[in-house]
């Protein structure tokens, strides 16, 4: 049985999607690939649950309940260290 | 102020909740007090006493006479009516000329411009590094045609106070009008507008208890100002249109108690304010934007360099922590602030500043709580952010640190 995910990133992008929202997929697609105990979701900003971020600013990169970029794309380097953060409970 | 258990409200300059006490008072009027106070009735009447009442108390927090006050629908309509009045009464004897600073509200800037696109002549004097106008530009900026200075007394995004009662001999000494934009000043810091000097003074209601949609200006008595709403008598002929009584009531109230408030509040701002100050210490480069003493008792702008500061207000909004990115007027654009630009700060640093500006009911264990979201916050958006995708940095740019390196 595969060890269950404990990381989710929730993308929010522009409908259709901007450049910098493929770029930002791209980034957590290699953040996921790298740990199989992080998954990536992606929904649009006029889905109703993005509403909960406040103003959405596609696009939107969120860690377990967490905004950590807006309106930009995030540093792969970066978002690593806080999954890795985030699996160890910090 | 705190909404619930879960939020901390420290977007204060923005607006502010309303008072509960004004809230009290404005459900008596909501209930009973409808009638309109030019009319001849009982009805009338009482309405017209409750809104004489609350002139009585707005004076009361300017140290002025209540006839020298008329309520408006808030800062930018006093700014407007202050600025437009003035120049307009003077512009028929050839005065034409406005002085003003390069960090004030819209609401008088544009205002301005606007002017300028109407036969005035305009010019914006500087401030240095800390938000500060000197008054030595100001004095050489007068010309013998100049009708008008309007400055504003406290900052809405960095706090820095101006020079007001310097500027305010200068112009009498020259027989300038002198307006001064006290919309963040009121009802914060002791505000008396005859020891001050000045002949037209802004406020708005919100930003201490009242509600959103009433302010005043102070005119003072002998002060030749051109009405610029026309129709019934109201307010002596100086704004035409029946009183806003709920909301002319909510700012005499909040004007009351910001009065008897005003030592237990400044006390309340002084013991949270270094709380966020000591963020300049404790988070590597990050600054104090502003006069380091000359300022709001409430505000704290840093400058967190390499965090976006909509990504961090963003993500501390998720966490129930509400802070500012500049000016409300402002942070919607996603320009840089005008205000830290015209203060020397680069495209980058003014990307990467936030406002914190406190109530009097925000405590110290918020406040340390919110101190330690906002570094926890910084800490991470800095950890995802490429420098160059935030805003270039310039050498000119205060911002730059000796240990300047991510």
């Amino acid at each position: 049985m595969s060890e269950s995910p404990q990381v989710e990133i929730l993308l929010i992008r522009n409908d259709p999607p901007c450049e910098r929202c493929r770029k930002t997929r791209d980034v957590l697609d290699k953040v996921a690939a790298a740990n199989s105990r992080v998954v990536v979701r992606e929904i649009t900003v006029s889905d109703p649950e993005a509403a909960q971020y406040g103003a959405v600013l596609a696009p939107m990169t969120i860690l377990n309940g967490k905004v950590v970029a807006a309106g930009m794309v995030p540093l792969q380097s970066g978002l690593e260290e806080l999954v890795r953060r985030e699996l160890k409970g910090e | 102020m705190v909404d619930s258990a879960d939020t901390i409200y420290l977007d204060n300059n923005a607006t502010t909740p309303v008072h509960p006490e004004v809230r009290e008072a404005l459900a008596g009027v909501l209930a009973e007090c409808y009638g309109n106070p030019s009319a001849p009735h009982q009805a009338g009447r009482t309405a017209r006493d409750r809104v004489q009442q609350a002139r009585s108390q707005v004076a009361g927090l300017l140290g002025c006479r209540k006839g020298e006050i008329v309520f408006t629908s808030g800062g930018t309509e006093s700014n407007n009516l202050a600025i437009k009045g003035c120049f307009f009464a003077q512009s028929a004897t050839g005065k034409r000329h406005i002085v003003t600073s390069a960090i004030e509200h819209p609401s008088v800037l544009e205002t301005c411009r606007w002017l300028a696109n109407h036969g005035a002549e305009l010019t914006v004097v500087p401030v240095d590094t800390t938000g500060r106008v000197d008054v030595g530009a100001v004095a050489e900026a007068i010309r013998s045609d100049t009708a008008l200075i309007s400055l504003m007394h406290a900052n809405n995004e960095v706090g820095t106070l101006q020079p007001i009662e310097e500027t305010a001999r200068l112009a009498r000494e020259r027989g300038i009008v002198f307006h001064v934009d006290g919309v963040q000043a009121a009802g914060k810091l002791p505000v008396d507008v005859t020891a001050l000097g000045c002949d037209l003074y802004s406020i708005s209601a919100h930003k201490f208890g009242g509600l959103k949609g009433t302010g005043a200006l102070y005119v003072r008595d002998g002060t030749s100002v051109e009405w610029m709403q026309q129709g019934g008598h109201q307010e002596g002929g100086a704004r035409a249109g029946t009183e806003n009584v709920p909301g002319i009531v909510a700012l005499g109230a909040a004007a009351e108690i910001a009065r008897r408030d005003m030592n237990k509040n400044r006390r309340s701002f002084d013991s949270t304010r270094p709380v966020f100050e000591e963020l300049t210490r404790t988070l590597a480069v990050t600054r104090l934007n502003g006069h380091p003493s000359e300022r709001l008792p409430n505000t704290v702008n840093l400058c967190c360099l390499y965090a976006d500061a909509m990504n961090v207000v963003l993500a501390l909004s998720v966490m129930g922590i509400y802070v500012g990115t500049g000016s409300a007027c402002a942070s919607h654009t996603q320009e840089p602030s005008k205000v830290l630009r015209a203060m020397g700060l680069s495209e980058m640093a003014a990307y990467c500043s936030i406002r914190i500006s406190t109530h009097p009911s925000t405590t110290i264990e918020q406040a340390q709580d919110a101190a330690g979201k906002i570094a926890e916050v910084v800490e991470r958006v800095r950890l995802v952010t490429a420098p160059e995708d935030i805003g270039v940095c310039d050498e000119n740019c205060p911002c730059f640190f000796e240990d300047g390196k991510r």
